[in-house]
């Protein structure tokens, strides 16, 4: 019987697995979906992403909850 | 850094709870916004937006940061698991940073149908913020339920820097061996 070994057969790094390579497209899609529409003048926030780069972090509230 | 088994099966016990209650709050969050969406009695909507309000501020917000920048990093970098080294670890990290900036993102919204709540003032105009937050908390859940499952599953793949790592620990540890 063959022996397993606990080593990797060769110094290659290991590739990327399929499903990483998926879930990392539909997170690109979706934040390209969400870019699109924004700026197709669909507005998902009411204030709140167009705010949150120009606002200090008192005013999300952080503060106050924390 | 490396915990101690005591510490980090009670590390475990606190990451684990405080994620699957993030999970059953936005739970609880969707199942009031589902019906402050489609309920016709005022008083009830009024209500149900109000509560929304308050268990976001004082449960989902520090549900959701607990794990991101306690339990989670203590837990990944006090273990061989590390936060780099395996796949599914990045994926759950990204899942969580997102849905905490979109939990953020949505607080004003979710204040701004408390103020109008508590004021009377719903009106049709506010169908779209109503929708918009069933549709955040219907896909936050989805997302945490995601990466609940890719925690107990722990799906295969390794990073190159883990590989690395391994390697060359296996390969410092043969030579220790072999000296």
């Amino acid at each position: 019987m063959e022996e397993k070994s606990n080593t990797p057969p060769n110094n290659t790094p290991p590739k990327t697995p399929a499903w990483v390579k998926a879930f990392f497209i539909v997170i690109v899609l979706l934040i390209l979906i969400v870019i699109v529409a924004h700026l197709m003048g669909l507005r998902f926030d009411h204030g709140g992403v167009s705010e949150l780069f120009s606002i200090s972090m008192s005013q999300l509230n952080i503060l106050y909850i924390l | 850094m490396k915990l101690g088994p005591n510490l980090r099966k009670f590390i475990r016990s606190i990451h684990v709870t405080v994620t699957v209650s993030w999970l059953g709050a936005v739970a609880g969050f969707l199942a009031l916004a589902i019906v402050g969406l489609n309920s016709q009695d005022r008083q009830l909507v009024s209500a149900m937006y109000l509560s929304m309000d308050i268990i976001t501020r004082y449960v989902i917000v520090p549900l959701s940061l607990v794990p991101l920048v306690l339990t989670g990093p203590l837990l990944s970098l006090g273990t061989p698991w590390g936060l780099f080294r395996h796949y599914w670890i990045i994926v759950k990290l990204v899942i969580n940073v997102l849905s905490t900036l979109i939990l953020l993102v949505h607080l004003k919204p979710i204040q701004h149908m408390a103020d109008i709540a508590a004021a009377g003032t719903i009106s049709s105009a506010d169908r779209g913020a109503q929708i918009q937050l069933v549709v955040a908390a219907g896909a936050g859940l989805l997302a945490l339920l995601a990466a609940t499952g890719i925690a107990v599953y722990k799906p295969r793949g390794m990073t190159v820097y883990g590989w690395q790592k391994q390697y060359g620990e296996r390969a410092g540890a043969r030579s220790d061996v072999e000296t």
